[in-house]
């Protein structure tokens, strides 16, 4: 008898240890935040500007990079940047806080001109609950 | 009357050495947050690795020491050695050497034989245990000869002698070696921090390295955890644990 | 075999200067080892502790497996929990034994983790012992008048002397074995000096690649061990 339910009790430890080899990520992932990626539009302008040559002003025009990134991203010049980190053994996403430089924003698109490369990843919706360091899960969202 | 008074002394003196002794565990359950648990089963990559390891090098030290000092015993009380005497005792020395002489001379020998950092390195010398072999060599004293003897006249192939006459004979023995060399295994830490650099081949025995700052207080989760393993065996096995243990002596 | 061989080497490496050089230098290493302060500090450490270990050790295992065995069922059922710490994870046990004690300035907790952890080896043994011996024999002892301690004193202890002797081996055994649950302590390779024994010291110098002070150590070590053993095999035949 003693044997019995001792025999039960190791399956179902093993068990409980295969199936979290298995699945502890999914289980994980299940209660993570959910972060979904800013789509990002890059562009280019012309920015005039003036400067003093041989003791005249002339205008020169100069081209500037900036992203588009949605309004809802941006929050008082910050925004999430989302990273991906690898540790022994494994692989997660983190969000770190970053300040970026805005300019302007129109049809709830904000111009970010510098804090940011094109390739980087930025949570689309920047939620208060988010601190920085945090452990998130990245969503695709569907197209 | 006096005597039934001394019986319940002598049983409540033993209820609280019991107590003492199951006392550290328990300290150890309470101390441990479920939040640790969950930590530990969910969200940290480095444990099933580990887990899986230990539980490897555990249960392959257990298997072959008990194999293997099974063979030895057999050979060695049977096969009528000359210089038994010197091999018992050299057997003994080898046995209740501190793992840190041993250390030494295992280093050296895995070095030459070139598997210093495998997996072998940690399951080999435990395997080939002094202990192991010592504790099977008495058990198999005290066995009859007349057994195998019955047998040899009966088949030829060794091999039949063992697996039909010496192993159900022995099984309390190879049960006790088994779980105490499991236990053993589960417990090494000295040697998978000498022989071993990749953090990969671990067990979770060493989880120092791979703890980052604020994971101290996980070590009780852990220490409940494997825990579990070796509470069932000892349950499964403690009739025999006892039995083949108290065979010890010189 | 992955003892008996390679100590020979250890042995020779006992002997020469350094790990690429190759040259006989007989005793010297020996005697630069015996003049280590360390390494007489921690000798001065391992026998204390033997000295305070080994009678506590050998005892509570002798008292308390008379206990056992004399209380019937309860007493059986008892006994084999003795054995569950041996095979519990250092790991676990000692972060246990480390919140339960806290900072205390004395090797006491290493001590105590000793006898919680080898207890049941010796009481297993022991008791192994005692049921072995005739009960008639008490019988008579009693019929006669004997008390409690006169009747084990006068039985048992001769009876037994066999397995208290080894049991008494093993204690000093399990003293140098120790060293795990020490090191899981204090945590570094370096405790306070009144913890730093042998083991310690054999470790620093494994870590350090000083082979040589390891290996004259170890012979030492080994050496000592074997006459003692020897010893007492001689005395308890």
């Amino acid at each position: 008898m003693k044997r019995k339910i001792l025999f039960v009790l190791t399956v179902l430890f093993f068990a409980i240890m295969l199936a979290g080899t298995f699945f502890h990520q999914k289980i994980d992932s299940f209660f993570r935040p959910k972060v979904q990626i800013a789509v990002m539009e890059s562009g280019s302008e012309y920015v005039s500007f003036w400067k003093t040559v041989d003791g005249k002003e002339t205008e020169y025009m100069r081209e500037e990079s900036y992203l588009l990134l949605p309004a809802q991203a941006v929050k008082d010049n910050t925004v999430y940047v989302v990273e991906h980190v690898t540790v022994p053994y494994g692989s997660y996403d983190m969000i770190t806080l970053r300040a970026v430089g805005t300019a302007g924003e129109s049809d709830g698109k904000v111009k970010i001109t510098e804090g940011l490369t094109g390739n980087e990843r930025v949570a689309a919706v920047y939620e208060e609950a988010f601190y920085d360091g945090m452990r998130v899960v990245v969503v695709h969202s569907k197209k | 009357m006096k005597k039934q008074f001394g019986k319940i002394v002598a049983v409540f003196v033993l209820f609280l050495v019991s107590a003492a002794l199951i006392l550290p565990v328990v300290f150890m359950v309470c101390k441990a947050a479920p939040k640790d648990f969950y930590l530990l089963l969910i969200e940290k990559f480095w444990f099933y690795p580990k887990f899986w390891n230990s539980l490897f090098y555990a249960a392959g030290i257990g298997a072959g020491a008990s194999l293997l000092s099974l063979l030895a015993a057999f050979g060695l009380t049977k096969g009528g050695f000359r210089h038994g005497k010197i091999i018992f005792f050299l057997l003994l020395l080898l046995m209740l050497m501190p793992l840190q002489t041993t250390l030494l001379p295992n280093y050296i020998g895995l070095r030459d034989l070139g598997i210093l950092d495998t997996r072998s390195a940690l399951l080999l010398p435990m395997i080939c245990s002094p202990f192991a072999i010592y504790l099977m060599c008495r058990y198999m004293e005290g066995v009859p000869d007349e057994n195998w003897e019955a047998a040899r006249l009966e088949t030829d192939s060794l091999f039949r002698i063992l697996f039909h006459v010496v192993f159900p004979q022995m099984r309390a023995c190879v049960a006790a070696v088994f779980v105490f060399m499991f236990a053993e295994g589960f417990n090494m830490i000295e040697q998978p921090m000498y022989y071993l650099k990749q953090d990969k081949l671990k067990p979770l025995s060493i989880i120092t390295d791979s703890m980052q700052a604020g994971e101290e207080k996980l070590i009780y989760a852990i220490g409940i955890v494997c825990m579990i393993p070796l509470l069932f065996l000892y349950g499964f096995y403690e009739e025999e644990l006892t039995d083949g243990l108290g065979r010890l002596k010189m | 075999m992955f003892y008996f061989l390679p100590f020979l080497k250890v042995i020779y490496y006992s002997f020469i200067k350094g790990q690429y050089q190759k040259s006989f230098v007989g005793f010297a290493n020996y005697i630069a080892v015996l003049k280590n302060t360390y390494f007489q500090m921690a000798c001065l450490n391992t026998l204390l502790m033997i000295a305070f270990c080994v009678p506590v050790f050998l005892a509570a295992a002798v008292l308390l497996s008379i206990l056992y065995c004399g209380s019937g069922a309860v007493g059986n059922f008892l006994r084999k929990l003795t054995i569950l710490p041996l095979l519990l994870p250092s790991v676990s046990v000692v972060a246990a034994f480390a919140l339960l004690f806290g900072k205390i300035e004395s090797p006491l907790p290493v001590y105590i983790l000793y006898l919680w952890k080898y207890l049941g080896m010796g009481i297993v043994i022991v008791s192994s012992a005692l049921t072995a011996v005739e009960p008639q024999l008490y019988e008579a002892a009693r019929m006669d008048g004997a008390g409690f301690w006169q009747m084990h004193g006068r039985i048992t202890l001769p009876l037994c002397a066999r397995p208290i002797g080894f049991t008494a081996v093993l204690g000093v055994v399990y003293c140098f074995r120790t060293f795990r649950e020490s090191y899981l302590y204090y945590g570094s390779n370096y405790p306070p000096d009144y913890s730093y024994t042998l083991q310690y010291y054999m470790n620093n110098q494994f870590l350090k690649l000083n082979y040589q002070s390891m290996a004259v150590s170890s012979i030492l070590v080994t050496l000592t061990l074997a006459v003692f053993i020897a010893l007492c095999m001689k005395r308890t035949k």
